[in-house]
């Protein structure tokens, strides 16, 4: 999938100069011209990369940065700050909240493509990359702990998706495998002995073949320090244990930019969607499912296909977001012209009768129902 | 020759080199101390400062040289906005007090800048109100009769 890389700078001039510099990669590219709009264009387009500008109005770049680390949605997005002003004071402020890499003005095209290169994948218009695209293509994880248990956990958590989990508890045997194979993403435990997992990391960097793998650091919530090391030399993320599933694939998924959308949006034929929502959203999920509904229904109504069934038949509990999602997606039928079904569990029917916004709503019993006649 | 000559020096040479492939020179004949009123034609970027440095930063442009720069950053248009412009010119404000500021602060003058301003007339009068330091520096692109001026009216909080 094209990296997304998001511009936050209230210059026009530095818009245009990060476009020219980007131009020969295959990127797509998002403006914002203070924090405040970053901020909502981060939270929608889920971008690969951050360029943000220190000084703008309405929100500067340390407050919008602070805001960012402090999202869970968007915390692990990458940053690199741009800045007029080289002192070491301001370096190191901005260096405390969580910034990947930062540039001072005025800077070299080459300059720039170099420091994004080592973040996001970087492949020139048309070659292609040949890594997984989807959630629906094979990709590799691997994943570095001693313990046989928590490899284990990694392998149920993502055992849904077309995934392969490589495991080992050697530092050593990981760079070789990491070499090998050029795994589409790496979890490794903080926790092994003698910084192992700071040193892999390391070298895993400084490898041209390994440098843009996304590197997860995995250790316990309480275990603070290490966390901090590891996101101050530029760890993908941290995941900590005990492992949430639904975190752990998210977050996945997003540091590979993969197209999710083949998840919750699924043709049934020719001519009919099904929309399908899983049985628990999570804050989490409901910001991907939102991401996905313009751009899949757009892409509904340019092939010709005009029926929708959303299918909430899995769930049995609403909440008001849940409620707001499936509004959403009514919503962007009704603009685009797109007939729609809703089926749900005989709870969500029970539910939906007590909101205001769905009591009147025909909820089909099933999928099969909502399609008869359809 | 004051410290705060010297940094302007270096950050205007860099901005213009780095950002739009333009060399310039300094032109030495100019006076290092100003005399306000500066009256200027053409197009000026300011950014204030404040702290342990105080005033202003003013970078003067013709405006043939305006053009030139935003051809070099943006690509060519004859009908290029003044809007367009005046973000160039801001940007590079910002860009060389920001390389002051940062010089000004490893010798112990730390401060804040302020979002860039840019004023067009024919003429601007620059005046200042109070502060001991009027500096300027005019810089002249190879090769053609461009002209850059900078201008800092400061005071040092020493």
């Amino acid at each position: 999938m094209t990296p997304k890389i998001l511009s936050v700078d209230d210059s026009k001039m530095i818009h245009m100069v990060i476009g020219k510099a980007f131009k020969p990669y295959d990127v797509q590219l998002f403006y914002a011209t203070n924090g405040v709009e970053g901020l909502a264009v981060a939270t929608r387009e889920n971008p690969n990369l951050i360029i943000l500008d220190v000084t703008m109005p309405v929100m500067d770049g340390v407050e919008t940065l602070t805001k960012l680390k402090s999202d869970p949605l968007l915390k692990d997005i990458p940053v690199i700050m741009l800045t007029a002003e080289a002192g070491r004071e301001n370096v190191v402020k901005i260096a405390r909240i969580g910034v990947r890499d930062y540039m001072i003005k005025p800077f070299k095209e080459e300059a720039l493509i170099e420091k994004a290169g080592r973040i996001v994948d970087l492949q020139a218009k048309g070659s292609g990359s040949g890594k997984a695209k989807s959630i629906t293509d094979p990709a590799t994880i691997l994943v570095v702990d001693d313990k046989q248990a928590i490899i284990q956990q990694v392998q149920e958590a993502i055992a849904e998706y077309p995934w392969t989990v490589i495991g080992t508890a050697q530092c050593g045997e990981a760079i070789d495998i990491s070499s090998r194979e050029n795994p589409d993403a790496v979890l490794v435990s903080l926790s092994l002995p003698d910084r192992a997992a700071f040193n892999f990391f390391q070298m895993i960097r400084a490898n041209p073949k390994t440098k843009s793998i996304p590197v997860f650091g995995m250790c316990i919530k309480t275990a603070l320090e290490e966390q901090a090391q590891a996101q101050s030399i530029g760890f993908t993320g941290i995941i900590t244990k005990p492992i949430d599933p639904s975190d752990l694939n998210f977050r996945l998924t997003k540091a590979m930019s993969l197209d999710t959308s083949a998840k919750y949006f699924k043709m049934d034929g020719p001519t009919l969607m099904i929309s399908r929502m899983p049985n628990s959203i999570s804050d989490i999920i409901a910001n991907e499912i939102n991401s996905h509904i313009k751009p899949k229904t757009q892409e509904m109504v340019e092939s010709g296909v005009a029926k929708m069934i959303i299918d909430m038949t899995e769930l049995t509990k609403i909440e008001m977001g849940t409620i707001k999602l499936m509004l959403t997606i009514m919503q962007n039928c009704v603009d685009l012209s797109i007939k729609y079904r809703v089926a749900g569990s005989p709870e969500f029917i029970a539910q939906a009768k007590t909101f205001a916004e769905t009591k009147d709503l025909v909820i089909y019993a099933s999928r099969e129902a909502a399609k008869e006649g359809f | 020759m004051h410290d705060i000559t010297l940094f302007v020096r270096g950050a205007v040479r860099e901005v213009f080199s780095t950002m739009a492939s333009i060399d310039i020179t300094c032109n030495e004949e100019f006076p290092e101390i100003a005399t306000p009123p500066f009256t200027a034609d053409g197009i000026v970027g300011s950014v204030s400062v404040t702290g342990k440095l105080n005033g202003v930063v003013y970078l003067v442009f013709s405006a043939s040289l305006v053009k030139k720069v935003c051809n070099s950053i943006l690509g060519d248009d004859p009908a290029r906005s003044s809007q367009e412009e005046n973000d160039v010119i801001g940007e590079f404000t910002n860009m060389v007090t920001g390389n002051l500021k940062s010089k000004m602060a490893d010798k112990g003058f730390n401060c804040k800048l302020s979002i860039p301003t840019v004023l067009r007339g024919n003429p601007i009068t620059i005046d200042v109100a109070e502060g001991n330091l009027s500096l300027s520096n005019q810089f002249i692109v190879d090769g053609t009769q461009d002209i850059i001026s900078t201008l800092v009216f400061a005071k040092l909080d020493e």
